[in-house]
């Protein structure tokens, strides 16, 4: 549980610490990017709360949406069609779909364990 | 937990506070633009150039100091360093200026003698002000109320009183030398006082400033203190 908060904390320190920045006109494709990111990575978790997470579809999903997003961003540009807009509105939809999803497994699982418990408790009782 | 699953979740979310770091800097720090337009630049250059023809010419002279040492060292060294103390005394201020400038004289406003106003010491701002205004119009030595303005002079309220180098200012009227380079300086100088809003400033304060005839031979008195030098070190030989 705690290690993937580290992973957060460690990528954010040290992109803060260093420093590093991209040029300005960059920063459309990696605003997508991070939006990707965040979408495949709530994919995961709910696919892992479905018990239907795939390693391989995790990462090459991972990988594959950054590039594809940036990818649909550039062309976009050249194409004079603001495309990033695309990328953006499917992945902010999907980003709060997966959250819903995420809220209402979590919501059940909470409701089970405190049936499980009660019951535990009328036995204990009885 | 599969500890697969949480390793890759993990890297994922490196990967991913990275880029929101570089987005964050990216965002933080703008690149500044360049807003100014082609008369602006030009002013620009024309400003640096101006600045580079002045190095050059204090390279010249430099050059020149050297050679002339030079040429003295090996028949009196003497000679040479006691000229090149004069020169820099007399840029410091220690020397009494005798040249070319205009004088000021800074009155009551009529105004305030008719309606008997107190008279109130000049406000050191305004002494400032003037001094800025002064110098930007190329004067090279000023004394106000033969008090002779040096790099460290300092012109500020005492208990109530204005003061220039630590010595109170007399009343108004008094007077305020100013040298410059040259004759085609002094009038210039002066036409330039005469169009600025300097008077108004001081008219405000009501007190007079009166800009006298440019002449060829203004005398303006020297520093009379020791010049305080108390954070500057020497450096060491070679350096």
């Amino acid at each position: 549980m705690w290690l993937p908060l580290l992973g957060l904390l460690l990528g954010l320190g040290l992109g803060l610490l260093s420093d590093m920045q991209i040029p300005v006109i960059y920063q459309n494709y990696l605003s997508i990017a991070v939006l990707a990111a965040l979408d495949t990575l709530l994919g995961g978790i709910r696919a892992q709360l479905q018990e239907v997470y795939d390693d391989k579809v995790f990462v090459s999903g991972f990988f594959f949406n950054v590039l594809l997003a940036a990818g649909l961003a550039f062309l976009g540009v050249h194409l004079g069609v603001d495309l990033y807009l695309a990328a953006i509105f499917a992945f902010g939809v999907r980003l709060f779909q997966n959250i819903a999803v995420i809220r209402r497994i979590l919501l059940v699982r909470y409701d089970e364990r405190k049936k499980v418990r009660k019951t535990t408790n009328n036995h204990k009782i009885i | 937990m599969n500890t697969s699953y949480s390793m890759r979740i993990t890297i994922v979310l490196f990967i991913i506070g990275i880029m929101m770091a570089v987005l964050y800097n990216t965002v933080q720090q703008p690149v500044e633009r360049d807003t100014r337009d082609v008369w602006e630049i030009r002013e620009e250059l024309s400003q640096e150039k101006k600045r580079h023809s002045e190095l050059l010419k204090e390279i010249r002279t430099l050059n020149e100091v050297m050679k002339r040492y030079e040429s003295i060292a090996e028949s009196s060294p003497e000679v040479a360093i006691k000229e090149t103390i004069a020169r820099l005394e007399e840029s410091v201020g220690l020397t009494p200026y005798q040249g070319p400038g205009i004088q000021l004289i800074l009155k009551p406003s009529p105004e305030a003698i008719a309606l008997g106003t107190t008279l109130h010491p000049v406000p050191p701002a305004l002494l400032m002000q003037l001094v800025n205004t002064l110098y930007e119009f190329k004067a090279t030595t000023i004394a106000i109320d033969n008090q002779r303005l040096i790099q460290t002079s300092a012109i500020r309220d005492i208990n109530g009183k204005t003061t220039v180098n630590g010595k109170p200012l007399a009343m108004p009227p008094l007077s305020v030398q100013v040298g410059t380079l040259n004759i085609e300086d002094a009038k210039k100088l002066k036409a330039q006082l005469e169009a600025s809003s300097i008077i108004d400033s001081f008219y405000l304060d009501d007190v007079l400033l009166e800009i006298g005839e440019p002449q060829e031979d203004v005398v303006i008195v020297k520093y009379a203190d020791a010049v305080k030098i108390n954070y500057l070190q020497q450096l060491d030989k070679g350096d």
